[in-house]
């Protein structure tokens, strides 16, 4: 009777592993297919492993396309989105989690409200006001609106009103400024949630699609994911193993970034999607 | 110290949200490749008088509802059980998470392109179906595209949902688990009885999630389909882009844009409503 049960469980548990790493192959197959297809022909049968790697489409697609200045102009974007954005918005977030003034929360709420707005509906005047700029083409035009973050301030509220105000307080009798409590003491304590939204950033920005294809028309200008979408639809479409090859090097960035700081990331989305209950 | 950041925010966020309204008002056309630009010319309700009458906008709301259903079902589904299944005390459940969570890490057009690579007709899945000696599908033609279009949509997405309902259900106190078990409860009773009434509030979160995330369906689609086969997949955020960056209608796009924020907002409205009603109490 007792064998008969810690044999149901062993049987139960196979299952549930079973069922997990089955999605876990569902999950990891379309990049492993990209590989595949990305480092071999692409002809009428597909194989699980390759049966004669070669890199050709690899060096094919840096002369047969622009690649090489999307993927300047997507580093040098996403780049200086993730650098610029964590001081950008832990500058407000310290007040905000902090300070003791009127409107602090109206502000707070203020900022955040942004989350909510699709951005296919706000595309079109914000393509207004930068044809006004005369930043149609320029990188400037997805580096400026990239670094004002809500889900940055949100987080780094969140991690700032953690910090004991007894530091803050001692530094304050020592005679410290705000902003040289801010740079001295709070920037050096959010390290670790500074690296968060960074690295957030960094995969949000690099990822990022109908704004950039909106702004950048010009094609020496592309970001990276823009390029590959619009060669898919163009001259290269049907030569799947270029395809595979460009999406490879599309997506590789990030998901070093991810793997990197998954912990942090995980924990940084399970407190920003959690917060619409705790307040 | 408030003041830099709320400058860039009155510059790039809160003005383009008041000009969208306003320029809903207005006609206003481009140029071919937008090269050249018309004055916005005050136009009043014209244009929402066109959205109701127009066919395709109709169609793309129809898209885009039928999207969020499915997609919300499948994917709270999945992402429910492998949520459930990594919480019964699974060895080396942060592997599991990390694989489930890359696609998050992946650009969605991206995936699109590699989806319509997958799902081609002389694609990889249809050389399996072949292989099992079962008949080809067509699933990029004008019967599945929608529908594959979803599964692509899940596929980046449910990884997403299981953090996040997995983080909820570890929360759940263990006490009461063993409470239940010595009073003799089985595993699927605890989950009904105990799991899923508490788990309530993050599983309510992640529906609204999805549907935000059905909602903004664009950059997959542009990848997979590019709306089509015809205009079969053609959602509220394909025909925004479509009408105001390819037949260059800019101000009537922008009025499609009022009515997806306007869609947002009611879905943020009654998720506050639901949840500001339920409250978790261990």
């Amino acid at each position: 009777m007792q064998l008969m049960k810690i044999y149901k469980m062993n049987f139960s548990r196979i299952i549930i592993y079973i069922i997990l790493i089955i999605f876990a192959l569902i999950t990891i197959f379309p990049l492993y297919h990209m590989i595949i297809v990305s480092l071999g022909g692409y002809g009428f049968s597909f194989s699980l492993i390759p049966l004669n790697p070669r890199i050709d489409e690899y060096l094919h697609i840096f002369v047969a396309t622009e690649m090489k200045n999307w993927l300047i102009n997507t580093f040098i974007y996403a780049g200086s989105v993730s650098i610029f954005t964590v001081f950008l918005d832990s500058l407000i977030a310290y007040p905000l989690a902090k300070g003791d003034f009127k409107g602090r929360n109206f502000i707070f709420l203020l900022v955040i409200s942004y989350l909510m707005i699709p951005e296919q509906a706000v595309i079109i005047p914000l393509f207004k006001l930068m044809g006004k700029l005369g930043l149609i083409n320029n990188l400037l035009a997805l580096i400026l609106p990239g670094i004002i973050s809500p889900t940055g301030v949100f987080l780094m509220r969140q991690y700032m009103l953690n910090v004991p105000s007894d530091i803050l307080d001692s530094a304050r009798i020592d005679g410290s400024s705000e902003v040289g409590i801010y740079w001295r003491i709070m920037l050096p304590l959010c390290k670790p949630a500074l690296l968060t939204v960074s690295a957030l950033k960094f995969i949000m920005h690099w990822n990022m699609f109908l704004y950039p294809l909106v702004i950048l028309r010009k094609s020496i200008m592309f970001t990276v994911p823009v390029g590959i979408a619009t060669i898919s639809w163009g001259m290269f479409g049907a030569n799947w193993n270029l395809m595979s090859a460009a999406c490879i090097i599309s997506v590789l960035p990030t998901i070093l970034v991810f793997l990197f700081f998954q912990k942090q990331i995980q924990a940084g989305i399970i407190l920003r999607e959690r917060a619409g209950i705790k307040r | 110290m408030c003041l830099p950041y709320l400058i860039g925010f009155t510059i790039f966020e809160l003005y383009p949200m008041i000009d969208a309204l306003i320029l809903s008002f207005h006609s206003w056309s481009g140029g071919i490749g937008g090269a050249a630009f018309l004055e916005p010319k005050f136009v009043g309700l014209e244009n929402y008088a066109r959205i109701i009458t127009d066919e395709l906008f109709i169609l793309s709301l129809k898209n885009t509802i039928i999207i969020m259903i499915t997609f919300v079902l499948i994917s709270t589904l999945i992402s429910l059980i492998i949520a459930l299944l990594l919480d019964q005390k699974i060895k080396h459940v942060d592997i599991f998470t990390t694989i489930y969570f890359i696609p998050y890490a992946t650009a969605p057009v991206i995936m699109g392109v590699v989806m319509r690579v997958i799902f081609n007709r002389g694609g990889v899945i249809n050389w399996i179906l072949k292989w099992m000696g079962l008949p080809i599908v067509d699933w990029l033609g004008p019967n599945l595209a929608l529908f594959t279009v979803v599964l692509a949509m899940v596929w980046n997405y449910f990884g997403y949902c299981v953090v996040i309902l997995l983080a909820g259900l570890q929360a759940i106190p263990s006490v009461l688990y063993e409470a239940a078990s010595i009073d003799g409860a089985g595993k699927i009773t605890q989950i009904r009885r105990i799991t899923l009434p508490l788990l309530k509030p993050i599983l309510i979160v992640t529906l609204f999630l999805e549907t935000i995330y059905a909602l903004r369906a664009y950059d997959i689609i542009y990848g997979m389909t590019g709306g089509g086969p015809g205009f079969q997949t053609l959602t509220l955020p394909y025909y925004i882009y479509w009408k105001g960056f390819e037949s260059w209608e800019l101000g009537y796009a922008d009025a499609i844009g009022v009515i997806l924020f306007l869609i947002a907002l009611t879905i943020a409205f009654i998720q506050r409503k639901i949840i500001g009603t339920t409250t978790i109490e261990y």
